[in-house]
């Protein structure tokens, strides 16, 4: 058993030691998922009751297509995860409310090593496919600082293994950004004629270059700089959509679209997907549209959002991942998030929007209100 | 492709706009600017004066005419109308003949001969100035009325202009996006067949929110019927002038209360759970009459063992009536509140969860007695109250949203007596379980006369 365990890990790591790149046949994806999947049916006992309420059993289930996914929002309700919750090398928390209560959803990560082995050829092979290894300069807090962000850590360990050894954070949980500083960077760097990666969330970015505005401030990055973006467009204060941010990081930063590269990652997920369009452009070709992929570790399907079957290409639906690298939690996830798959990736279309137009969150959200005036003095 | 004409503007040309193509369905609309609702309005204003020479008993044959003609199957109008309820409304194909019979039952002669003498007696105060109480009276109402319709209940739009041509209110109808077909079809049989009614009758279209139209129409109108969300009709209602009568149905939340004594027999029980199945399957729980709650009076096991009943009932009513359409934000809102209740059983607590992987219905066993709504679309939430007081507690705070409570268990000595403190927290109507969706055609609906909200009356002293 012990053993068996140990070769699942070696042979997941093996796979991911093979880089990016690396093809995956069928046979060998599903021989290593359905293994995972054994191993999470016999040592999580939530996810192996959420397996048997259905009758979805590893001696059922023959496909990685086939394992049950365990909606996001489960994290919010019980620990997923084959090992002692308080084993864990990091415990990182999802933000948010359901209802008007905050119910924060905890992926404990027991192996950290994979975790890093995931991300670091992933972010290499779509944001650094040139091999630069850039200044990075960090809009996220440092992950002392953050210590429940799975983005917090990511960037941490992405510039510590992929940046130059200068990079640096511009944030911290209390003060957020110090444009000032950030500001000084940047002349820096053009004075220098030294690219530069920035790493930060959509919604951070828009209120920097809110504040560049303001300040009539605008830069022109050296060549091959570039930027991360991550999170949902939808920005506490206002929405901002990709298109358009993407031309204000042209306009207020001098970065080319196509070296703007959006990540896509979620809390209960290790691995990561990115836009391709860097990696299309050192090709000579210009996406018309943002196609993210992920690694040959990871395996999406969308599917009908009312019946969960797998829909054709080209149809919208919500996105179900496999992530080898969730071999201490759960790997097949349902998020979500509606995509449609194309070409080797998939479209992100973003969060289904709510329920608006024939009632349920209208009567939630009024319930909520109501209850709240009712509380008001 | 079945083409959908989504307006009825008697005597007036407009210009199409494109044309809104939702799934075999082709929705024809207009692109209208405000000289059209002008036009339109005079023209209704005229038609009006001919409405005023005719007898209640005119307009009732008129409308039930139309009504029949709807329920016609060889009828091509009540085909189109099915097409876009299925297409459009996203209602399944039984549903959508169901609630269109159902609903038209309420504009046959005896529904409103019924509505007529509930609401006033007799027809004589609308048919001319007539004795009451050793007085002269009649019913008079603005003579132009403009009415908002909203998508969640088919038919409200046209009970909704019956009402107002009983009392001699010319209208002009402004149809939902998500039902845009049966108000011009109707408009357009009444027409059919008692061209002077039908002339009464305007439905236009156009993009939510043009505040250009709706200003127009606000201008002519002296009174404002407006079925939709809370927004919609506030937004509409501080454009109204203030003499204009301004009758309002916002978003309402209904449940059930269920004494476990209505649990105990098996007989019972199973009674009780379709009733209720049924209550929260019709209109895919869109109405403001839906249960989105059910409070059971009594055990943890008793509320148990209704969740259990009421899922195996709403499994077979799945067969009889499915479910309809749901789009990708109401399945996700459904399956978060699945996957608490889901993983809440399987940590062990007293939550939990029945219903298919398919979101044909769900049912949910929740552990506190806290108010709350359901995501809708045969999605039940089941608790126990240890008493009514909880109940009544709870629901408090939602006094100006509550509106049909379904009662089980209750003995005739109780039931009066708990009517009175739900109505004294704001609800509205208290019914049989089973008579939640389809309230008699007299109802006061949200408190109110049907008809006399509609009119004034006037004097005649001389």
């Amino acid at each position: 058993m012990q053993h068996s365990d140990e070769s699942l890990r070696r042979d997941v790591l093996d796979l991911m030691a093979r880089g990016f790149d690396a093809h995956t046949d069928d046979a060998a994806f599903d021989a290593l998922a359905l293994r995972a999947f054994r191993r999470q049916y016999e040592r999580v006992a939530p996810y192996r009751a959420y397996c048997d309420r259905r009758g979805r059993t590893p001696d059922r289930v023959d496909s990685w297509m086939m394992i049950p996914a365990v909606p996001t929002a489960a994290f919010k309700e019980v620990a997923l995860v084959t090992g002692a919750a308080a084993d864990a090398q990091a415990v990182f928390r999802t933000s948010g409310t359901t209802r008007g209560v905050e119910r924060r959803g905890a992926h404990y990560v027991l192996d950290l090593s994979l975790y890093h082995a995931s991300l670091l050829p992933t972010f290499a092979a779509c944001v650094l496919p040139d091999g630069a290894r850039p200044r990075m300069l960090s809009l996220v807090p440092a992950a002392a600082d953050a210590p429940d962000s799975s983005l917090s850590h990511m960037i941490d360990v992405v510039m510590k293994q992929l940046g130059a050894p200068d990079s640096a954070t511009f944030a911290d949980a209390q003060h957020g950004i110090d444009y000032d500083r950030l500001a000084t960077a940047l002349h820096e760097a053009q004075r220098a004629d030294r690219a530069v990666c920035l790493l930060g969330t959509s919604f951070a970015f828009v209120h920097w270059i809110d504040h560049l505005d303001a300040h009539d401030v605008r830069f022109t990055l050296p060549a091959g700089s570039r930027l991360m973006d991550t999170g949902g467009y939808k920005g506490r204060s206002r929405e901002v959509g990709e298109e358009q941010l993407r031309a204000q990081y042209a306009r207020v930063l001098g970065v080319a679209a196509d070296h703007c590269i959006n990540e896509y990652g979620m809390t209960e997920m290790c691995s990561q997907f990115y836009d391709a369009s860097l990696r299309a452009a050192l090709r000579g070709r210009t996406d018309t549209v943002r196609t993210k992929i992920g690694p040959p570790w990871v395996r999406t399907r969308v599917v009908h959002p009312e019946t969960l079957e797998p829909l054709p290409h080209g149809e919208t639906g919500i996105l179900r991942h496999v992530d080898l690298a969730n071999l201490d939690s759960v790997a097949a996830i349902q998020t979500e998030d509606l995509g449609v798959a194309d070409g080797d990736g998939f479209r992100l279309l973003g969060r289904a929007p709510g329920a608006m137009p024939r009632g349920c969150s209208i009567a939630m959200d009024m319930l909520l209100e109501a209850a709240r005036e009712s509380r008001a003095p | 492709m079945i083409d959908i004409e989504g307006w009825h503007l008697p005597l007036h040309d407009v210009a199409r706009a494109d044309p809104i193509a939702r799934g075999a369905v082709r929705v024809h609309v207009p692109r209208l600017v405000p000289a059209d609702i002008d036009a339109i309005c005079d023209r209704l204003l005229d038609a009006q004066r001919h409405l005023e020479t005719l007898t209640t008993a005119d307009i009732i044959a008129a409308i039930d005419a139309a009504a029949r003609m709807l329920r016609d199957p060889a009828e091509p109008e009540r085909a189109a109308v099915l097409h876009s309820l299925r297409d459009v409304s996203g209602l399944s194909d039984a549903m959508a003949a169901h609630v269109l019979d159902r609903m038209a039952e309420d504009w046959l002669a005896p529904a409103l001969q019924q509505l007529v003498g509930a609401e006033l007696g007799d027809a004589s105060a609308l048919d001319g100035f007539t004795h009451r109480a050793g007085r002269r009276v009649r019913a008079v109402a603005p003579r132009l009325g403009f009415h908002v319709f909203s998508g969640n209940v088919p038919g409200v739009s046209v009970t909704s202009i019956v009402r107002s041509l009983l009392v001699r209110t010319a209208v002009l109808g402004k149809s939902a996006a998500a039902e845009p077909a049966l108000a011009p079809a109707f408009a357009r049989l009444l027409a059919r067949v008692s061209p002077r009614v039908g002339a009464c009758v305007a439905i236009a279209w156009w993009p939510g929110g043009d505040e250009r139209l709706e200003q127009a129409a606000l201008g002519r109108a002296g009174i404002v019927v407006h079925y939709g969300g809370a927004d919609a009709i506030a937004s509409l209602r501080a454009r109204a002038h203030a003499h204009v009568t301004f009758v309002e149905h916002g978003p309402r939340i209904s449940f059930a209360v269920i004494h476990a004594a209505a649990l105990r027999e098996p007989a019972r029980l199973r009674q009780c759970a379709r009733d209720t199945a049924a209550a929260v399957a019709l209109f895919d729980q869109q109405g403001c009459v839906s249960p989105q709650l059910a409070y059971v009076i009594g055990s943890a096991d008793d509320a148990r063992a209704l969740a259990e009943a009421v899922a195996a009932a709403l499994d077979d009513v799945q067969r009889s009536l499915p479910r309809g359409a749901l789009d990708a934000g109401e399945a996700a809102a459904i399956r978060e509140a699945r996957t608490r209740a889901e993983f809440g059983a399987i940590r062990g607590d007293s939550r939990d969860l029945w219903g298919p992987d398919s979101l044909d219905y769900s049912v949910i066993l929740s552990d506190d007695v806290a108010f709350e709504g359901s995501c809708l679309n045969r999605t039940l939430v089941v608790k126990a109250a240890p008493d009514i007081d909880a109940v009544l507690d709870a629901a408090r705070p939602f006094a100006h949203l509550l509106q049909t409570v379904g009662l089980a268990g209750f003995d005739d000595a109780h039931r009066d007596a708990i009517a009175l403190l739900l109505a004294r927290v704001g609800v509205t109507r208290i019914a049989a379980i089973a008579d939640m969706p389809w309230p008699p055609p007299d109802w006061h609906h949200d408190g109110r006369g049907p008809l006399t909200e509609l009119i004034r009356w006037v004097d005649l002293d001389a």
